[in-house]
């Protein structure tokens, strides 16, 4: 098993991206809350360094398929191992980036009163709730980035254009559901309303889906070829 | 050995290769031969578990080949898709193949680039074909492999860097026992070079034997016309050539009471290849 | 030294040759070291293999010896037991064929020999 080099490559491929992510963030944070400690009328701001970090990792999820599994066809390492390293590589990302995040987001904390805090639960719980979130957000990327990869041409139009479509509409009928409407559509905002009302639960369902799309991710590489060959015959 | 047991790969509804059987023992250096598309790559990329076969197994010493990292950190591959970004410098990937294979030799690779001219300060991108193709050679010469297998080595090489990478090669070869498989259509240049011939056509093994036997299948008559046909009737007659009254007849089988008005030479590999893979 | 590969000879046996050239012409004088397999494969692009067959052809005429973890050295009195051999050769390689060309030209065996004497008088 060479998961301990998988990793360490990914370690070493991506920490620049890192480390820059973390720069910024830090770097805005702490100008945005100096600034609002001279502005006296500065009303409220958050960045929510922790937000963005969700964000950031779903690119990075979505950047951990092809190259990895290219790297790991170069250097005889299984789809496998592969798959095992960026699930340790995800859980790592995931967890610092929460931590990381959910502590620059206690900078503006230093700043005036006036500064609301974005999630009011303790850090502790916030962190958990980002690690799952990060989680599920990379194993999204990964297999979103998995699923183009293995496309043709003609599947790789039509999803997207269906992708979009679809998510707009969902999102209209959540936006729909959320205010009350008929009783077919209890359930849903239900959930929402579970899933707003503490930290935890929300931990919960991210945690599920992250699982979910983990073993989507992993049907996705199971059998990945290398692409080129597919037109060479 | 790498062994390939009834291995089939389709892709989508195209056969690449059916129902292939071939091992490749130890030591050994071959020549993986066949015409564009007849699957030499597809093999090699099976063998490297860069493809899963659609039928079949592949076994390295008797252990099951695909998704074994074990087995498959013995093989280094130079394949036909570069299989880095291009933004990524040279000098890294080198650091990178040192963290996977443990037998990586970053002073032979460095000393190879020097004689190859390739500036590892470099990136991928901004490398030629022909460099590329070195970039790639160096890094399974230097991997410490004990299989080194390559795929269209050669490519857009000069005359220069053909030598060169034979050379080397033999060098590597002589210096480390490895097995090594030359897959190519470049015959002639490497037909002195391979010791055992594994001839591939529409995704099944045409040929599969040593270098040796090769010269004793078969031999080439020249002559007159009219007395190359009457002495050729009823032998097996892989192809002829005609330059005016002159005739050229290469014919499998052992040579025996050939008149003394025809000329007798050996067949060679050449030959034999264009006149098997002939459609 | 050339290595011919479409005439036909077996490479391993051309190889022999070549080496046994160098001795008798005195390139490789007795008890040097001769190239090492590898410095012959590479430099033909030939096989080791091949080259290995054609090297200890040589070890088994008693042209050539190894020195264990050195490499292969000519033998005392090799080149003698070379022209011996080749002298034997001579006959069947050479002076056969001579006459049978000679015959089919219409040269008589007298006008061959005086032929010779001619030569080698110019050399």
């Amino acid at each position: 098993m060479k998961i301990k080099q998988m990793f360490l490559w990914q370690l070493l491929s991506s920490r620049v991206a890192f480390i820059i992510f973390f720069c910024i963030i830090t770097a805005l944070t702490t100008i945005l809350t100096i600034v609002a400690a001279f502005v006296q009328d500065g009303g409220t701001f958050n960045m929510s360094a922790a937000s963005i970090g969700v964000f950031f990792l779903f690119v990075a999820g979505c950047a951990s398929f092809a190259e990895n599994l290219h790297i790991a066809f170069g250097n005889g390492v299984s789809r496998r191992t592969h798959f095992l390293s960026f699930l340790l590589f995800a859980a790592f990302a995931s967890a610092l980036t929460a931590v990381l995040g959910v502590l620059i987001d206690m900078i503006p904390g230093l700043s005036p009163s006036t500064y609301t805090p974005f999630l009011s639960e303790a850090p502790g719980i916030q962190m958990l709730f980002f690690f799952t979130l990060n989680l599920g957000m990379m194993a999204l990327g990964y297999f979103f980035a998995g699923a183009y990869y293995r496309m043709n041409k003609a599947a790789k139009i039509a999803v997207s254009i269906i992708i979009p479509v679809t998510a707009i509409l969902c999102i209209v009928f959540i936006m729909n559901a959320a205010t009350p409407a008929g009783p077919a559509f209890q359930p849903i905002p239900q959930f929402i309303q579970w899933m707003l009302h503490s930290l935890t639960n929300a931990a919960l369902f991210w945690l599920l889906f992250a699982l979910l799309f983990l073993v989507f991710g992993w049907l996705v590489t199971r059998r990945a070829g290398i692409r080129h060959q597919q037109a060479a015959g | 050995m790498i062994e390939v047991r009834n291995v089939t790969k389709k892709f989508r509804n195209v056969t690449a290769l059916q129902g292939l059987n071939v091992s490749f023992g130890e030591n050994r250096i071959y020549g993986l031969l066949g015409r564009n598309g007849a699957g030499k790559s597809t093999l090699l990329n099976l063998m490297t578990n860069r493809l899963v076969p659609t039928e079949g197994f592949l076994y390295m010493d008797g252990f099951p080949l695909t998704e074994n990292d074990k087995a498959l950190g013995k093989i280094a591959c130079m394949g036909e898709d570069t299989l880095y970004e291009p933004s990524v410098r040279l000098r890294r990937i080198f650091e990178w193949t040192a963290i996977f294979y443990p037998g990586f030799d970053s002073a032979y690779a460095s000393a190879l680039a020097e004689k190859f001219g390739l500036d590892v300060r470099k990136k991928i991108g901004q490398l030629s074909t022909g460099y590329r193709s070195i970039f790639k050679l160096i890094l399974t010469l230097a991997s410490g492999a004990e299989y080194l297998l390559f795929d269209e080595p050669v490519l857009g090489l000069d005359a220069n860097h053909r030598q060169l990478f034979y050379a080397e090669l033999l060098a590597r070869y002589s210096k480390r026992p490895c097995t090594v498989i030359l897959s190519t259509h470049l015959i002639e240049e490497i037909a002195n070079l391979i010791e055992h011939v594994v001839i591939i056509k529409n995704g099944r093994i045409l040929l599969d034997r040593p270098s040796e036997e090769i010269q004793s299948m078969g031999f080439t008559v020249s002559g007159r016309k009219e007395a190359v046909e009457e002495w050729c009737a009823g032998k097996n007659i892989l192809g002829s050539q005609e330059i005016g009254g002159l005739m050229l007849a290469h014919i499998l089988g052992e040579h025996s009471g050939v008149p003394a008005s025809l000329t007798v030479t050996p067949l060679d590999l050449q030959q034999l290849f264009i006149h098997l893979t002939n459609s | 030294m050339k290595i011919d590969f479409e005439s036909g000879i077996p490479i391993y046996l051309q190889i022999a040759d070549q080496i046994e050239d160098a001795v008798l012409s005195g390139i490789f004088p007795e008890d040097t070291q001769v190239p090492s397999t590898t410095e012959l494969s590479t430099l033909y692009k030939i096989n080791p293999a091949t080259v290995l067959k054609g090297v200890t052809l040589l070890a088994g005429n008693g042209v050539l010896y190894k020195r264990r973890g050195v490499g292969m050295f000519v033998c005392a009195g090799a080149k003698e037991k070379i022209q011996a051999r080749r002298k034997q050769s001579f006959f069947e390689n050479y002076v056969a064929s001579l006459l049978s060309e000679a015959e089919k030209l219409g040269i008589s065996p007298d006008e061959v020999i005086s032929m010779i004497k001619e030569g080698a008088e110019n050399d």
